[in-house]
């Protein structure tokens, strides 16, 4: 697998998990009262431009390789994004959480070894 | 960790967080083979990045607009769930996409795949665990 393959593959996961943090961010600004609505429109934005980006960058990838090659790149997914979610959004992650993604993580490393 | 589960049955059962995930991971699934499906029928000779080449396929739009429906569905599991949570347990898709890339587009799964399928379902298991038990008794 050639770098620019590879960083691309990271970069599409690193795009997915800010588009992620985005919406609930979102969310999270509606749900205020009153609502924080400019809020809700900007984070809502980006949400669907980082994930209009996303779409188009996993379809070049659906073009070029198996989908189940090409769907475990999203293992690093769940690490980045509970981590982005503990930083940026403040939840509180429990042990047993933890212990849960790291598995979910190792196991879809696992599922992309062939 | 009480305080930020929701109830198991809210005021609408169809706004349930876990059903409306439930239909998230059935929708991502069905567009992620649609899409693929569509993506092999017409791939170019050569490498285009942005992928824009898959774009006159119906399946393609098809499983484009799953994506859209599911991101509705996303949005009404993130009113309610943690991100975190919502998320790690949305990777049920691990599962599901390799498993209907066998039944349906033949791609194979190897043994040390079929581990890691199951690590990911352990996984799921050890968070969704403490969620249940937690609804069974309010």
């Amino acid at each position: 697998m050639s770098g620019t393959l590879l960083s691309l593959l990271i970069g599409c996961q690193v795009l997915l998990v800010v588009s992620q943090l985005f919406l609930k961010h979102a969310m999270n600004l509606a749900g205020r009262t009153p609502p924080a609505r400019a809020g809700v429109v900007l984070f809502g934005g980006l949400f669907v431009a980082a994930m209009t980006l996303w779409f188009l960058l996993w379809m070049g990838f659906l073009q070029v390789m198996p989908l189940s090659q090409v769907l475990p790149w999203e293992g690093l997914s769940p690490v980045l994004l509970v981590i982005g979610a503990a930083v940026f959004l403040r939840e509180k992650i429990s042990r047993e959480a933890w212990i849960g993604i790291s598995l979910i993580s190792a196991g879809v490393v696992l599922v992309s070894v062939s | 960790m009480l305080d930020v589960l929701p109830p198991l049955f809210p005021v609408s059962r169809l706004l349930n967080p876990y059903l409306q995930l439930f239909l998230t991971v059935v929708l991502v699934t069905i567009a992620e083979i649609l899409l693929k499906q569509g993506a092999m029928a017409s791939a170019p000779a050569s490498v285009d990045w942005l992928g824009l080449s898959s774009l006159p396929s119906r399946r393609v739009w098809v499983g484009a607009a799953l994506l859209v429906l599911s991101s509705g569905t996303w949005i009404l599991v993130l009113r309610v769930l943690p991100l975190y949570l919502a998320f790690t347990l949305s990777s049920v898709v691990h599962v599901t996409i390799p498993v209907c890339s066998w039944l349906v587009l033949g791609e194979q799964i190897h043994p040390v795949r079929w581990t890691g399928i199951a690590l990911v379902l352990a996984g799921i298991w050890i968070i969704a665990r403490p969620v249940s038990r937690v609804e069974e008794h309010p």
